[in-house]
């Protein structure tokens, strides 16, 4: 009975879509529909493809040099990255530094977005220079800062001249290149205030000429009316900041280059590890495992701000 | 009397502190807004000067703000260690078909889901939709293998090698369409008028007639930040070409820039890494001088949703 139901509504489904099929305009645009996403599709196929590869591989023990196809060794690559005190977990601990300097980041932009939010003239301008550290790529931004921040370099020269006799080695000691990066991270914090601006912006006008007529201050519209209205931004920027940090990569592959006599393990982050694995050991199999690894971490991450999200931010407005 | 006066008077001593407060308010934004200015844009400055400074000039302190004595030699020493020009025509020509790839590819199925009806059409875009959830870093090693077999394929077929050790892996996805651009455009195709098109079709146009002289030529903002954004992620991209490419002279500027990472390289060369840095970035910071109202304009789209 209910098989035949079914049936009956497959074949009247079927029959309605060739009926529609045969109507020639509605075939020409299925036809160029279809065409027209194919690529797309292509994509998606390979994309699906990759991602299953990946995981098969993290389950063998296959070497860029094997003429043999990748050989099963169960999950022998995850019990060697996620052993204590592995190169990939150590990778993963220096990771979380960039991830828990994520709100910091959004503090820096948010407030930077209150400053250009101010009826003033020359705010275009401000938005323009706000957003420049994003537009160059690491590489360029490292040459920069590595020299700023070097033993002879200006910001030293700014200590020595304030007093500070013996600044700090910022080339050599690895606690200082993190400070250093965080810096650089602080510095490039800025133009997240494009999104937190136009969240600013979007909040009508009304609430502030109400919170005027009952007689509120400067920091109680902050706190009571600015803030609660920008949380569906600042939690939007914070799910995407994590995700992002997980995964830093290219400031760190210039910071301490692999390889080189810049080289630094001790700043070396996740991805780099997975990068290291990967292509330097000629452990593909382990630096799939990683990806995964990794990729279930952001995963947790994801779902952790997603639970939370109903606690503190406010939808109120849409 | 005294009542009058404090009438009076009030008003006249409320527009004055108010006068005082809105001044010392526009003293204070102007204050910080110029500061952060300096603070963000000075990297830039002293990336551009420096690399017209000697040596000797460029660990003086406090640094010069012009150089005093000009310089090419920084350029002359990058030239020497890396092919820096051939490097910035490779990294040209990948943004190039990138920016090619990723306007026709991404266009042509964000129209096709905005307003073509047909089977699936859901089902794909929400597909579609699901990769910007997964990181890159778990198809790294496949992707490897990927471009590698499809690299010995074509060379045995056709005797061009499109795979590893070409431009062709870090072009050729493109063309395949990425999902956040086709969100961003789906959105905005959906802002332009039905009505145009069922215009269009009554005059017997075709649905790719339709897409070519209804739906781009008003799409030009989008397109920019579509593009644009390709340029960009192109020129700045480290990882693709660091695995894809290996000859020094077929590599990007931007892996070309690592070559004065190691130590020794950017303490004598410290002056050409500058230069190098200069020649990297002039290119992404002259595009952003002139397109920067439709690139903002876009992260405020793709950023709002």
């Amino acid at each position: 009975m209910a098989a035949s139901t079914a049936m009956k509504g497959a074949t009247s489904r079927s029959s309605r879509l060739l009926r529609w099929l045969r109507s020639p305009n509605q075939r020409e645009e299925a036809l160029t529909g279809w065409l027209f996403v194919l690529p797309a599709v292509i994509g998606f196929i390979i994309f699906v493809y990759l991602n299953f590869r990946g995981v098969e591989l993290s389950f063998t023990n296959w070497s860029w040099i094997s003429r043999k196809p990748p050989e099963p060794v169960g999950w022998a690559n995850y019990q060697a990255i996620l052993q204590p005190g592995s190169d990939f977990l150590k990778g993963l601990g220096r990771t979380l530094i960039y991830v828990l300097f994520v709100p910091v980041s959004i503090t820096i932009s948010f407030s930077i977005a209150l400053l250009a939010n101010q009826a003033v003239k020359g705010q275009t301008l401000f938005r323009v220079v706000c957003y420049l550290p994003a537009v160059t790529g690491a590489g360029v931004l490292v040459a920069v800062w590595t020299f700023l921040f070097s033993v002879d370099g200006p910001a030293n020269g700014f200590l020595r001249s304030i007093g500070i006799a013996n600044p700090p080695r910022w080339n050599t000691l690895t606690e200082w290149k993190q400070v250093a990066i965080m810096l650089l991270l602080a510095w490039g914090a800025a133009p997240g205030m494009i999104i937190a601006l136009a969240g600013l912006q979007a909040i009508p006008k009304d609430y502030y000429d109400a919170a005027k007529v009952d007689g509120a201050n400067a920091w109680q519209t902050l706190t009571r009316i600015t803030l609660p209205l920008m949380t569906p931004t600042l939690f939007f920027q914070l799910v995407l900041g994590v995700i992002g940090a997980w995964q830093t990569f290219d400031i760190i592959y210039f910071w301490a280059t692999p390889g080189t006599q810049n080289a630094d393990v001790n700043l070396w982050t996740a991805s780099v590890q997975i990068y290291q694995y990967a292509f330097a050991y000629n452990k593909p199999g382990m630096g799939a495992a990683s990806a995964i690894v990794l990729g279930l971490v952001i995963l947790v991450f994801t779902i952790i701000n997603l639970a939370t999200q109903r606690r503190w931010v406010n939808y109120d407005l849409s | 009397m005294a009542a009058t006066a404090s009438t009076q008077t009030r008003p006249y001593a409320r527009s004055i502190l108010g006068r005082n407060r809105e001044i010392f308010k526009l003293v204070v934004v102007y204050g910080l807004m110029i500061l952060l200015t300096i603070i963000l844009a000075y990297p830039f400055y002293y990336l551009a000067t420096a690399s017209f400074k000697t040596t000797e000039e460029l660990f003086r302190y406090p640094p010069t703000l012009i150089p005093e004595k000009w310089t090419l030699d920084n350029f002359r020493g990058a030239f020497e260690v890396v092919p820096l020009l051939r490097m910035a025509l490779n990294t040209f020509v990948i943004c190039l078909i990138a920016v090619t790839g990723s306007i026709l590819s991404n266009s042509l199925a964000a129209f096709a889901i905005a307003r073509l009806r047909f089977p699936l059409r859901t089902i794909i875009f929400g597909a579609m939709l699901t990769t910007l959830m997964i990181p890159g870093w778990i198809s790294l090693v496949p992707a490897y293998m990927f471009w590698r077999d499809i690299g010995r394929f074509t060379t045995n077929l056709i005797g061009i090698n499109i795979g590893v050790n070409s431009i062709g892996p870090l072009v050729i996805p493109s063309f395949w369409t990425s999902a956040f651009a086709v969100f961003l455009m789906r959105q905005y195709f959906l802002t332009i008028p039905k009505e145009l098109e069922e215009a269009a079709r009554i005059d017997g146009a075709s649905f790719f007639r339709i897409y070519r002289s209804v739906f781009l030529p008003l799409s030009f903002p989008v397109l920019a930040v579509i593009g644009i954004g390709a340029f960009m992620a192109s020129w700045n991209d480290v990882l693709g070409p660091l695995i894809y490419l290996s000859k020094p002279e077929s590599q990007t500027i931007m892996v070309g820039l690592s070559y004065f990472n190691s130590q020794h390289m950017s303490v004598i060369y410290r002056g050409s890494r500058f230069a190098a840095a200069f020649v990297a970035a002039i290119p992404v910071l002259t595009l952003y001088f002139f397109a920067n109202k439709y690139l903002i304009r876009g992260i405020v789209l793709g950023g709002l949703k």
